[in-house]
C-alpha cells in the first residue's frame, strides 16, 4: 500500500510539474521594483516579505527597504508587503510599461504581532489567514526577555509548557526525560530532532541569532508527519543583512541563596556567565553570518553546574532573485553535572530535614553528561516562472551523548540525514497547491540502544483555495512510510481539512486533522539498568495516533487591543508510556494509553496605551487532560496555564530609552504525576521583573527571575531555580 | 480596555494601568508563599510501610538491583515467586551507605506476612528464572519472637513505621527455598 501511494505521488508531481513549468513568454513578463517605508518617517524598512498576490514570487526588502522581481507577469495587480510592527499593506499595481517602480507604505502597528508565517504552510502565509493556532516569539521578546536560552522564552508561550526541555503544547506530551517528543522541532524549517530519541536541543543555536519562533499548536502531521504529533517548534535564524554587522550579547548573574535557612548548602555564590559575538557581512554574491558563544554555569544546585559552547555559520545566496539558497552548519556542546533526584533523608547530609532539594543523593555525587550536536543542512528555493517556485532540502544531524555515572557508563551517537523536494504552484483564482516527497534515514550506534537505524519515504500535499470574498478553504493530506532496520515497513496516513473566513472583523479558523508519531529508536530498543531498575526492549511498539481538531477567532478590539480565542480537542490512541512489567520488576515502553485532551486557549494583547507608554497581554489556557484506560487525568498536565506580561516606558530622550516590565507565571498543580506520586506538589507561580534600557546600538536589561523566590517543581523531585539575578548587554554594530 | 489617549490624559492614565497592573500582580505576589517548605524528617510513616534497612557485608558483583518487598502471604507455588503486593525503589548500594530509610508506596490496606530485602541476580527474569536470580538477604521478624517473620498490618489511612531489616549479603538464600516441600 505504501509503496502504491508513493508511486501514485511521484506520477502526480510529474504530471503536474511539466504543465505548471512552462515559462510564459517574455512579454508577458515585466520588472516590477520599488522600496518600503513607514508611514511614521519614511525611513526605509528593511526585512519586509514582499509578494505578488497569486503567484510564487517573494522577495525581501534589503538594508534600504528596495525589492525587485525581475520577471514579474505583465498581469499582475496586487503586491503585498508585511514586516512584524507593520500592517501588512496591499498595494495595486496597474498593467504598465516593462519597468514598473512602486513605493510601498506600511503603517505601523501598536501591537507587535508576526504578519507573516511560514509553519503553518510551509510557505510565508499572511498570519491572518492561518487555519490553525499559532504563536510567535519574537526577536524583540526574547531581547527584553534576556534569557539563557531560547526555551525559556518558548515556555511562556500561551499552552505550552517545558517540563526539563521536554515541550508539550496544549497538554500533548508528559515527562519522559525527553524521550520521544511529540513535538516536531524545525530550525529554518528543517526537522531537527534527535534521530536516537527524537527528543529537541533546545541549545543548538545561540539566542542572539535567533530571529523569532513559530510555535503551531495541534497536530502538524498532515505537513511534517511523525513528532508534530502535538505540535511544531520553528526556530527561524536571523535573515543577514546587507551591511556588514556586529552584535556582541554578554550575560551574567547569580543564584539567590535557598529560601529556608535549613536547605542552605552552599557558602559562596551561584554565578553564571557568557558572552555570545556574531559577525555577518556580504562577500560578493554571498552573505555570510558567523557565530559563537560560550556559557559556564555554577548551577543553583549541588552537582548541577553546565558548560556550553555553541557556534553557527550561514550562507546566504544573494545573487540571484530567482533562487534562495541557504547553508547552515551548527555545533553545540553541553557538559553538565546530572541531577536525577533531590537527596531525601538518609542519602545526603539532610540535616534532619525530610528532603534537601538543593541537594543529590551523595551517591551521585560526580555523574556528569556531556552532549555534542552537529547540525548541516542546505536548502533552496527556485522560481521557475510566476506560477511555480520548486525547492529543496538536504540535512544531517548528528547527536552525541556520553552519561559517565559513577555506577556506570552509556553513550550513544545517532545520526539523521533529510532530503526533501517539493512545489509550490499558484494555478490562478488564489489557489495554491503545495506539495513534496520526504526521505530520511536515522542511526543509532549506543550501547543503550544497540545499533538500529530508520527509514522514513514520505508524500504530502495541500490545495488551498479561496472561497468568496474571505475564506480559504485547505485540504491536504500526508503519507508516511517506514521501516525499522529495513524491514516491517508500515504506512500512516494523515489527512487535514482546514478554512479560514472573516465575518468582518472577525476571522475566524477551524481544523481537524489526523496525527501520528512513529516510537523513537530509544523507545523500541533501550536496554539498561538505572539506580536498579531494569529497562527491556519493545521491538512491537506501535504508532501513536490522534485526531484533533480546533476552531478559533481573533477579534480585533478597536487598534489598540486583540483578542484571539481557540477551543480544542484531540482524541489520542495508542500513547506510548513506560509501564512495569515482569511482575513490577522491570520497565518496558508500551501502548497502553487512549487519551482525550480538551481546552480553551485566550489571549488578549493591549499596546499603546497610556499615551503609547503601556504595552500588556493576558494569556490563559484551560486542559481537560484524561487518559481513558486508566480513568485518570493524564500525568504532568496542568488544569490552568496563565501568563500576565506588561512593559512601560518609563522615559525617553537623548540619554536612551528606559522602560521596566513583568512577566507573571501561573502552571497549576498538576493532577496526576507518574513518579514520587505522594510527594507534595504545588503550582507553579513566578514573577520575573526586568528593565531595559537603550541607546543607540545597546541594550542593557537587569533582570529577576523568579522574583519571589517561590519554591516548586515542575518534575517531581527537580527543583525549579530560585530567585535568579541576571545582567545582560547586548551590542549592535 | 480602550482608553483615552488625548494629549495630557497620558500621565494619569499611566497611573491607571500602573495600578491596575500592581492589582494584578498582587494575588500571585501572595501566592508565592505557598511553595514547597522543609519538612523534618520523621519516623513515622504516612503511607505504606516504612522502615531502616541495614546493610551487612560485601555486595555481590552480579548485583542487578537491592530492593525491600512484600508478599501478601508466603508464596506456595513458583509462580508466586514474583507476585509481589509491592516493593520499595531500588536501595542505593554506595560504599558509604550503612544503613537508610525506605517506604513502599502505594500499598493497598492489609495484613502482609512477609517483608524482606530481596537481592536479584544480573539476568532478565521471569517465572523460571526467579529461584535463580532472587535471593531473600533479610526479613522483617516478629519482635515477640524474632524467630518468625513479623506480620505488618497497613491499615486504611496511614502507614506503618519502624519495619526495621538487617540484610546480610553473605548469608543470602533463594527465595524458592522458603517455598513449602512440594507434596508426596
Amino acid at each position: 500500500m505504501t509503496r502504491r501511494a508513493l508511486a501514485l505521488a511521484a506520477l502526480a508531481a510529474a504530471a503536474a510539474a511539466p504543465a505548471a513549468g512552462q515559462a510564459p513568454p517574455a512579454a508577458a513578463l515585466r520588472r516590477v521594483a520599488g522600496v518600503v517605508v513607514s508611514a511614521t518617517d519614511s525611513a526605509p524598512v528593511a526585512g519586509a516579505s514582499v509578494a505578488i498576490v497569486g503567484t510564487a514570487l517573494r522577495t525581501t526588502s534589503d538594508d534600504a527597504g528596495r525589492f525587485a522581481f525581475p520577471r514579474a507577469p505583465r498581469d499582475m495587480s496586487d503586491l503585498i508587503a508585511a514586516r512584524i510592527g507593520f500592517e501588512p499593506e496591499i498595494v495595486s499595481v496597474p498593467e504598465g510599461p516593462d519597468d514598473t517602480t512602486v513605493v510601498v507604505v506600511l503603517p505601523p502597528t501598536p501591537i507587535e504581532i508576526a504578519p507573516v508565517i511560514v509553519t503553518a504552510s510551509r510557505e510565508e502565509h499572511l498570519a491572518e489567514e492561518a487555519p490553525v493556532s499559532v504563536s510567535v516569539v519574537t526577536g524583540a521578546d526574547l531581547a527584553r526577555r534576556a534569557t539563557i536560552g531560547v526555551d525559556d522564552a518558548i515556555a511562556l508561550v500561551p499552552g505550552v509548557q517545558i517540563l526539563d526541555g521536554q515541550i508539550g503544547i496544549r497538554g500533548s506530551s508528559g515527562y519522559a526525560r525527553g524521550l520521544g517528543s511529540r513535538v516536531l522541532l524545525l530550525v529554518d524549517g528543517v526537522p531537527a530532532n534527535e534521530g536516537d530519541r527524537d527528543g529537541i536541543d533546545w541549545d543548538l543555536l545561540p539566542v542572539t541569532t535567533v530571529e523569532r519562533v513559530e510555535v503551531m499548536k495541534g497536530t502538524g502531521s498532515a505537513l511534517y508527519g511523525s513528532s508534530a504529533l502535538g505540535g511544531v517548534v520553528n526556530l527561524i535564524t536571523t535573515a543577514i543583512p546587507d551591511t556588514p554587522q556586529l552584535r556582541v550579547r554578554m550575560l551574567g548573574g547569580a543564584y539567590a541563596d535557598p529560601a529556608y535557612a535549613a536547605w542552605r548548602w552552599r557558602t559562596s555564590p551561584a554565578l553564571f556567565g557568557g558572552a555570545d559575538v556574531s559577525l555577518s557581512r556580504r562577500i560578493g554574491p554571498v552573505k555570510l553570518l558567523l557565530a559563537g558563544g560560550a556559557l559556564r554555569n555554577g548551577g543553583y544546585r549541588e552537582n548541577n553546574d553546565d558548560r556550553r559552547m555553541h557556534a553557527l555559520a550561514k550562507l546566504e545566496l544573494a545573487s540571484d532573485p530567482q533562487l534562495q539558497a541557504t547553508l547552515e552548519g551548527a555545533v553545540a556542546r553541553d557538559e553538565h553535572g546530572e541531577v536525577l533526584t533531590w537527596c531525601v533523608a538518609g542519602e545526603c547530609d539532610d540535616r534532619g530535614q525530610a528532603y534537601q532539594p538543593f541537594r543529590v543523593d551523595s551517591t551521585t555525587l560526580g555523574d556528569r553528561t556531556r552532549a555534542d550536536k552537529i547540525l548541516v543542512q542546505a536548502v533552496a528555493r527556485r522560481i521557475v516562472n510566476p506560477a511555480l517556485a520548486l525547492r529543496g532540502r538536504l540535512s544531517w544531524y548528528r547527536t552525541y551523548f556520553l552519561d559517565s555515572y559513577r555506577t556506570d557508563s552509556q553513550a550513544a551517537m545517532a545520526d539523521r540525514i533529510g532530503t526533501e523536494f517539493g512545489a509550490e504552484w499558484h494555478p490562478g483564482g488564489g489557489r495554491v497547491i503545495n506539495t513534496g516527497t520526504e526521505a530520511g534515514l536515522s542511526t543509532v550506534t549506543s550501547d543503550l540502544f544497540g545499533d538500529h537505524s530508520q527509514t522514513e519515504l514520505a508524500w504530502y500535499a495541500e490545495d488551498e483555495n479561496a472561497v468568496g470574498a474571505t475564506g480559504r478553504v485547505t485540504l491536504g493530506a500526508r503519507v508516511d512510510a517506514i521501516a525499522v532496520d529495513g524491514v516491517a515497513w508500515s504506512a500512516v496516513a494523515s489527512p487535514r481539512l482546514a478554512a479560514t473566513w472573516e465575518w468582518s472583523p472577525v476571522r475566524v479558523r477551524a481544523s481537524v486533522g489526523r496525527g501520528f508519531r512513529a516510537p523513537s529508536l530509544a523507545e523500541r530498543f533501550t536496554s539498561t539498568a538505572a539506580q536498579g531498575i531494569r529497562v527491556v526492549p519493545n521491538p512491537n511498539l506501535q504508532d501513536e495516533t490522534s485526531w484533533s481538531g480546533e476552531i478559533g477567532a481573533a477579534v480585533p478590539a478597536g487598534s489598540r487591543v486583540t483578542v484571539d480565542a481557540a477551543a480544542f480537542w484531540g482524541e489520542y490512541q495508542d500513547l506510548i508510556e513506560p509501564a512495569l512489567v515482569t511482575g513490577g520488576t522491570e520497565v518496558q515502553f508500551t501502548n497502553v494509553t487512549r487519551a482525550r485532551v480538551r481546552g480553551l486557549d485566550l489571549v488578549a494583547r493591549a499596546a499603546d496605551l497610556a499615551s503609547g507608554r503601556l504595552a500588556a497581554s493576558l494569556a490563559y489556557t484551560w486542559l481537560d487532560a484524561r487518559d481513558l484506560t486508566a480513568g485518570l487525568p493524564l500525568a504532568f498536565r496542568p488544569r490552568h496555564l496563565a501568563t500576565l506580561s506588561a512593559d512601560w516606558l518609563l522615559g525617553s530622550g537623548p540619554a536612551g530609552a528606559v522602560s521596566a516590565g513583568f512577566d507573571a507565571h501561573l502552571a497549576s498543580r498538576p493532577a496526576r504525576v507518574e513518579i514520587f506520586e505522594s510527594d507534595r506538589r504545588v503550582a507553579a507561580r513566578t514573577v520575573d521583573v526586568r528593565a531595559l534600557w537603550r541607546r543607540r546600538g545597546v541594550t542593557v536589561v537587569a533582570k529577576v527571575a523568579n522574583a519571589f523566590n517561590y519554591v516548586y517543581t515542575l518534575v517531581p523531585r527537580n527543583l525549579e531555580p530560585p530567585r535568579t539575578w541576571s545582567l545582560s548587554v547586548t551590542m549592535d554594530e | 480596555m480602550d482608553i483615552d489617549a488625548r494629549p495630557g490624559r497620558g500621565q494619569d492614565y499611566s497611573i491607571m494601568h500602573l495600578s491596575a497592573a500592581a492589582a494584578l500582580l498582587i494575588p500571585f505576589a501572595l501566592s508565592c508563599d505557598g511553595g514547597l517548605r522543609p519538612e523534618r524528617a520523621t519516623s513515622t510513616c504516612p503511607v505504606g510501610i516504612c522502615g531502616t534497612v541495614h546493610l551487612v557485608g560485601a555486595v555481590p558483583d552480579s548485583t542487578d538491583y537491592v530492593r525491600v518487598a512484600v508478599y501478601d502471604s508466603l508464596p506456595r507455588t513458583l509462580d508466586q515467586l514474583t507476585a509481589f503486593a509491592g516493593f520499595s525503589d531500588p536501595l542505593p548500594l554506595g560504599p558509604d551507605t550503612a544503613q537508610y530509610t525506605c517506604c513502599i508506596t502505594p500499598l493497598a490496606p492489609g495484613t502482609y506476612r512477609w517483608v524482606l530485602v530481596v537481592w536479584k541476580k544480573v539476568g532478565a527474569l521471569d517465572v523460571n528464572s526467579a529461584p535463580a536470580l532472587l535471593e531473600a538477604a533479610g526479613s522483617y521478624l516478629d519482635p515477640a519472637d524474632t524467630t518468625r517473620f513479623g506480620a505488618v498490618v497497613v491499615p486504611a489511612s496511614g502507614g506503618v513505621g519502624g519495619v526495621d531489616i538487617v540484610a546480610d549479603f553473605g548469608r543470602m538464600q533463594s527465595i524458592a527455598a522458603f517455598l513449602p516441600p512440594p507434596g508426596p
